[in-house]
C-alpha cells in the first residue's frame, strides 16, 4: 500500500519534470541554434545546422562582416543612450506624480489617476500620426530626443500606477513624523520616500525598459536615419540587405541576443520577484 | 486648507506635461486628423466622415481593412487557443508544492519573451527556411518528413505560423501572471482541501481556478491590446506588404502601409489617422468590454 | 473513534531538526493539548499527524495502523485552521460539503450530513452565506462544521481561536469543551495560550526546542511541573524561580540557603538525591504568597511595583538583588517602597536540581491526588 503510493508519487513528479524540460527545449533551442550557427563557416551552417562548432567549422566571419559592414556599435549605443535616458526620467517623473497622487488629498485627485492610467491599456503607437506631425515641427525627426520623449510618455502610465500603489503602503507615521519635525515636503519625498520605494523602482524599471530596448515602431518611423538607428531597427535593416548572407545574418542576431541575455540572467531574479509580489494586479 | 500646495503641482507637472504632450494629444489629434482630408501640397481640410466613407466603401480600402481586421482576430484567437492554456498550464505545474528547480525553469521559459520581437522573428524564419532545411531535417528525424511545409511562404498557413511564432515567444507572460496569482492563493486553503480528501486535479480545477478567474480575465485582455496593436513580428518576417498576397496583413502593419504608402500607393496621414481610429475603437471596446463586464462580475475575493 | 501513538518522531527541515524524537500515547476519545512557545515545534507535530509534512523518523499510529506514508484524506482527520481556510467563492454549505462532494458522497447523503453539523453549531440561517459576509465566530464555527461532517476519528485544531477577540474566545472554549462532550472524539488541540490548555484539555503535552518537555493532567502540570521550563511556562503571574543552595539534609528535610528567605528544612520524596553543596532552583507560585501572616515561610523586602488587579494586587518585592512576585489582597493599602513582609507555606514550594528537574513534591492534597487519578 505504502510502496504503491510513493511510486505513484515519483512517477508523476518525473512527469513533471519532463513536461517542465522538453517545453524548456522547445523555448531556447532556437536562440541556442541561431547562436553555435553564428561561429560557423557557411559551409558548416548548412551541412550540419545542429552541430556545435569545432575545430574546422569554427569562423568569426560573420561577426567580422557585420562590423564592416554596419555601425553595430553606435546603434547599440544609441540604444542605450534612448533607454537609459528615458527610464532614469520617466522613473524620476512617475515617481514624483505617484507620490502626489497617492499623499495629497486635491480637488480632481481620482481624475487624474484615471487619466494618467489610460496610457496603461491605449497603446501609445495608435497616435502615430499626430507624433510624426508633432515631431517634425518640434524639428526633432531623426533625433534620440524624439524618441526619449516618446518612450517617456509610454512609460509613465503602468511606472506611475505600480508606484502610487507601492507608496500608499508605506506607512503615514514616517511622514507624519518627518512633518512635525518640519521638514519640506520635497525633503520628505527626495530623502525618505524614493530611498523606501527602491524595490518598487527596480521593478518598475526592468518592466519599461524591455519594450523600450525592443521597440522597433517608433524608431522606424521617427528616428530611421543611420545615425540614429536603434539596435532592433539597425538589426531588421542590416538583415534586410544582406539577407542571402547567412553568416552576416546570424552573427547579428548572435550580437543582439547576447548583452540581452546577459542582463536577464543578471537581473531575472528581481524581474520576476516584481511580477510576483503583484505589481501588476 | 490655506496651506501653500504649490509642491503638488511641481510634483505631478513633469510627468502630466510630458503624458499629455506626446501621449494623449496625439491620440486625440489622430481622431481629428481621420476627419481631415490631406492635398497634395500638404494643406488640411476638413473632409468630415469622407476617410470612413472611403475605408467602409471603397473597395480599394475595405477589402483591406475587413481582411486585416479578420486576420486580426485569427492572431487573437491562436493567441487565446494555445498561448494562455499553455501559459495556464505551465503555471499550474510551476505552483506544485515541493517542485525541485522551479525557479530555473521559470527563468529560462520566460527568456524568449525578453528578446525584441524582430529577433525572434528573424531566427524562426531561419529555421523555417526551406533553403537552411534545419525544421524540415528535424522532422524527418522524428519520422514526419513528409509533412514538412514552407509554411511561412503558403497564403493558408503563414498567418497561423507567424502566431505560433508569437505565442512562442510570449506564453512567459501569462505563465507569469497566472503564476504570481497561483501563488497567492493561500496554502492553507490547498491543506484544508487536501484534508478534504481533494487531489491535486480537483484542488486546482475546483480551488484555485475560481480564485484566479480575474487574473485570468486580465491576461486575456492584456491580450487583446497587445495583438490588436502587434506590427513587429509582420514587417520584420513579411515586411510592408504583409505577404503572401496580405495573407498575413493584421491592423497595425495595414496601418503603416496606409500611413506611409507602399509601392505606388502614397502615404496618407489622413487615412492612417482614420485606421488608426479605428484600432482605438476596437481596443476601447475590448477594453470597456473586460472593464464593464468581466471584471464587475467576478469577485475578487480577499484571500 | 481513535487512539493515536507517536513513536520517537522526528522531523528536520534541511539541516534544522524541528522535532527531536517525540513520544506521546494518545486515548480514544482524549482532548489532548500541544502547548509551548512559538518555535517550539507543536504546530509541525500536528500537522505530521495530519499529513501535511512528512514525517523524517518514527512511527505514527492510529487505531494500531502506520500512518506514515497514507495521504491526509486516508488518515481518517480533519483539521481546523487558524484561518479558518474556508474556500472565499463557495458558500457556507459549500464550504462544509466540498470534502463529501470530493468524496462522491451521494446528494441526500451530503446534506443530510450538512445540515446535521449546521444544527449543531447553529449555522442553519447562514448556510447561503459566502465566508466574506461571517463574522469571525461564525468562520469558525463553519471551519469547524466542515471538521464535522467529514465524520473524522480524530479532529485537529490548529490554533483555531487565536483571530478572536477575547470575549468570543472564552464563548467558543465553552462550546469546543461542549463539542467534545457530545462527540466524543479523539481532538488534538495546538495552543499558545494555557488557559485554553488548561480549561479544555484532559491531557496537556509541553513542548519546547523540539522535545517533550512533559505530559500531564492540567493540574499535575500546575502542581509537581517536571522541569524549570514547564515551572516558568505554565501558571501566570509565572512561579518565582530563584538560584540557590543546599546546606544540608537530613530527616528533618532539606536545608536551603535562599538569600533573604526565612525558610525551615522542606521535605520531598526523593530529596536524597540532593547532597549539601548543590546548586538548585526553588520556585513559589506568586499566589502561594500571601500578606495575612501565620505561616511559616516569610519573605521580606520593599515593594518595587504594585499592579492592583481588584480581587488581588500583584507586587514586586526586592529582596536584596532578588526580585520576587507575589499576589496578596487585593485592598491592602501597600504602596511603592513600602517594606513588606510575606508569608508561605513551606510545602507550597519546587525544587529543581542543577540539571533543571523537578523534586517530587510531598502532601499534595488529597484532594488534588483524587483529581489526578
Amino acid at each position: 500500500m505504502s510502496h504503491t503510493h510513493r511510486a505513484r508519487r515519483h512517477l508523476s513528479a518525473g512527469m513533471i519534470h519532463a513536461i517542465l524540460l522538453s517545453y524548456t527545449l522547445l523555448a531556447l533551442w532556437p536562440i541556442f541554434l541561431v547562436i553555435i550557427n553564428s561561429f560557423k563557416s557557411r559551409k558548416a551552417i548548412f551541412r550540419d545546422p545542429l552541430a556545435l562548432p569545432n575545430e574546422t567549422s569554427f569562423s568569426l566571419i560573420g561577426f567580422e562582416k557585420v562590423l564592416i559592414n554596419s555601425d553595430f556599435l553606435l546603434y547599440f549605443s544609441n540604444s542605450l543612450i534612448v533607454t537609459v535616458t528615458a527610464l532614469i526620467i520617466s522613473i524620476l517623473i512617475g515617481a514624483m506624480a505617484a507620490w502626489a497622487l497617492s499623499e495629497y488629498d486635491f480637488k480632481g485627485n481620482t481624475l487624474l489617476g484615471l487619466y494618467l492610467a489610460i496610457g496603461i491599456m491605449i497603446p501609445i503607437r495608435l497616435g502615430s500620426v499626430s507624433i510624426l506631425n508633432l515631431v517634425v515641427s518640434l524639428d526633432l525627426a531623426n533625433t534620440l530626443t524624439a524618441l526619449i520623449l516618446v518612450y517617456i510618455a509610454q512609460a509613465l502610465p503602468l511606472i506611475i500606477f505600480i508606484l502610487s500603489e507601492f507608496m500608499r503602503q508605506i506607512p503615514t507615521d514616517l511622514k507624519e513624523a518627518a512633518r512635525c519635525d518640519g521638514v519640506s515636503e520635497y525633503k520628505i519625498f527626495f530623502q525618505i520616500i524614493l530611498p523606501l520605494s527602491r524595490p518598487a523602482l527596480g521593478t518598475v524599471a526592468v518592466f519599461s525598459m524591455v519594450p523600450i530596448w525592443n521597440d522597433l515602431w517608433f524608431p522606424l518611423i521617427l528616428a530611421p536615419g543611420e545615425e540614429t538607428r536603434t539596435i532592433t531597427l539597425g538589426v531588421q535593416q542590416f538583415i534586410g540587405q544582406y539577407v542571402t548572407d547567412w553568416n552576416s545574418v546570424l552573427a547579428s542576431l548572435t550580437l543582439a541576443i547576447l548583452p540581452i541575455l546577459l542582463l536577464y540572467l543578471i537581473f531575472s531574479r528581481q524581474l520576476i520577484r516584481g511580477i510576483t509580489a503583484g505589481a501588476v494586479k | 486648507m490655506t496651506r501653500n500646495q504649490s509642491h503638488i503641482w511641481i510634483f505631478l507637472a513633469p510627468a502630466v506635461l510630458i503624458y499629455s504632450i506626446f501621449m494623449i494629444y496625439p491620440l486625440l489629434d489622430s481622431i481629428r486628423l481621420s476627419f481631415y482630408d490631406q492635398s497634395e501640397t500638404g494643406d488640411l481640410s476638413f473632409a468630415g466622415l469622407v476617410n470612413y466613407v472611403a475605408l467602409f466603401g471603397d473597395p480599394n480600402w475595405s477589402e483591406p481593412f475587413w481582411n486585416a481586421l479578420i486576420n486580426n482576430f485569427k492572431f487573437f484567437a491562436m493567441h487565446m487557443l494555445v498561448q494562455n492554456p499553455i501559459g495556464l498550464l505551465l503555471a499550474a505545474i510551476l505552483s506544485l508544492p515541493k517542485l525541485s528547480g522551479r525557479g530555473s525553469y521559470r527563468t529560462l521559459i520566460f527568456m524568449p519573451t525578453m528578446l525584441s520581437v524582430v529577433i525572434i522573428g528573424f531566427i524562426w524564419q531561419l529555421i523555417l527556411s526551406p533553403l537552411w532545411g534545419v525544421a524540415e531535417g528535424l522532422m524527418w528525424n522524428v519520422g514526419l518528413g513528409d509533412y514538412y511545409n514552407a509554411w511561412l511562404g503558403e497564403e493558408g498557413s503563414a498567418l497561423i505560423t507567424l502566431s505560433l511564432i508569437s505565442v512562442w515567444q510570449f506564453v512567459g507572460i501569462p505563465m507569469m501572471l497566472i503564476y504570481a496569482a497561483l501563488l497567492n492563493v493561500p496554502e492553507d486553503l490547498t491543506e484544508a482541501a487536501l484534508i478534504d480528501g481533494a487531489g491535486h486535479w480537483s484542488i486546482f480545477w475546483r480551488i484555485k481556478f475560481p480564485l484566479i478567474l480575474p487574473t485570468i480575465a486580465m491576461v486575456s485582455i492584456l491580450t487583446f491590446v497587445a495583438n490588436f496593436n502587434a506590427f513587429d513580428l509582420i514587417y520584420a518576417v513579411k515586411g510592408t506588404l504583409a505577404g503572401p498576397n496580405f495573407s498575413t496583413d493584421i491592423m497595425g502593419s495595414f496601418f503603416y502601409r496606409t500611413f506611409f504608402g507602399f509601392q505606388l500607393q502614397l502615404g496618407s496621414p489622413t487615412m492612417g489617422a482614420t485606421v488608426a481610429t479605428m484600432m482605438f475603437l476596437v481596443i476601447l471596446i475590448g477594453v470597456m468590454g473586460y472593464l464593464l463586464l468581466i471584471q464587475r462580475r467576478l469577485t475578487r475575493y480577499s484571500l | 473513534m481513535a487512539s493515536i501513538q507517536l513513536k520517537t518522531i522526528k522531523k528536520s527541515f534541511g539541516p534544522v531538526d524541528v522535532l527531536k524524537g517525540i513520544d506521546i500515547d494518545i486515548k480514544d476519545g482524549e482532548f489532548v493539548a500541544f502547548v509551548g512557545p512559538s518555535g517550539c515545534g507543536k504546530s509541525t507535530l500536528l500537522r505530521l499527524i495530519a499529513g501535511l509534512e512528512s514525517i523524517t523518523e518514527g512511527d505514527l499510529l492510529i487505531d494500531e495502523t502506520r500512518m506514515n506514508d497514507l495521504s491526509p484524506k486516508e488518515r481518517g482527520i480533519a483539521m481546523v485552521f487558524q484561518s479558518y481556510a474556508l474556500y472565499p467563492h463557495m458558500s457556507v454549505y459549500k464550504n462544509m460539503a466540498f470534502g463529501l462532494s470530493v468524496a462522491k458522497k451521494d446528494k441526500a447523503q451530503i446534506k443530510e450530513r450538512v445540515m446535521n453539523a449546521a444544527r449543531i453549531l447553529q449555522l442553519e440561517e447562514y448556510l447561503d452565506r459566502y465566508p466574506r459576509q461571517l463574522s469571525g465566530g461564525q468562520r469558525q464555527r463553519v471551519a469547524i462544521g466542515r471538521a464535522i461532517v467529514r465524520n473524522p476519528k480524530v479532529f485537529l485544531f490548529d490554533e483555531p481561536l487565536s483571530n478572536l477577540d477575547a470575549a468570543l474566545r472564552a464563548d467558543m472554549r465553552v462550546e469546543l469543551a461542549r463539542l467534545h462532550g457530545d462527540l466524543k472524539s479523539t481532538m488534538i488541540y495546538v495552543t499558545h495560550d494555557q488557559i485554553e490548555a488548561m480549561t479544555l484539555a484532559d491531557k496537556i503535552v509541553v513542548l519546547y526546542d523540539g522535545m517533550l518537555q512533559q505530559v500531564g493532567t492540567p493540574l499535575e502540570l500546575y502542581h509537581q511541573p517536571a522541569n524549570l521550563f514547564v515551572a516558568g511556562f505554565i501558571g501566570s503571574p509565572k512561579m518565582n524561580l530563584i538560584k540557590g543552595k543546599v546546606i544540608a539534609r537530613d530527616e528533618s528535610g532539606i536545608t536551603l540557603d535562599i538569600p533573604h528567605l526565612k525558610l525551615g528544612p522542606v521535605q520531598f520524596a526523593d530529596a536524597q538525591r540532593l547532597e549539601p553543596g548543590d546548586d538548585i532552583t526553588l520556585g513559589i507560585r506568586p499566589n502561594d504568597f500571601s500578606d495575612k501572616g501565620g505561616q511559616a515561610g516569610e519573605l521580606s523586602g520593599s515593594v518595587l511595583l504594585a499592579e492592583r488587579l481588584g480581587n488581588e494586587t500583584v507586587v514586586s518585592i526586592k529582596a536584596g538583588d532578588q526580585i520576587w512576585t507575589a499576589t496578596i489582597d487585593g485592598l491592602n493599602p501597600v504602596r511603592l517602597g513600602d517594606e513588606i513582609t510575606v508569608t508561605f507555606d513551606p510545602q507550597s514550594i519546587h525544587l529543581f536540581d542543577k540539571d533543571g528537574k523537578a523534586l517530587e513534591r510531598l502532601n499534595l492534597s488529597s484532594l488534588i491526588h483524587e483529581t489526578l487519578k
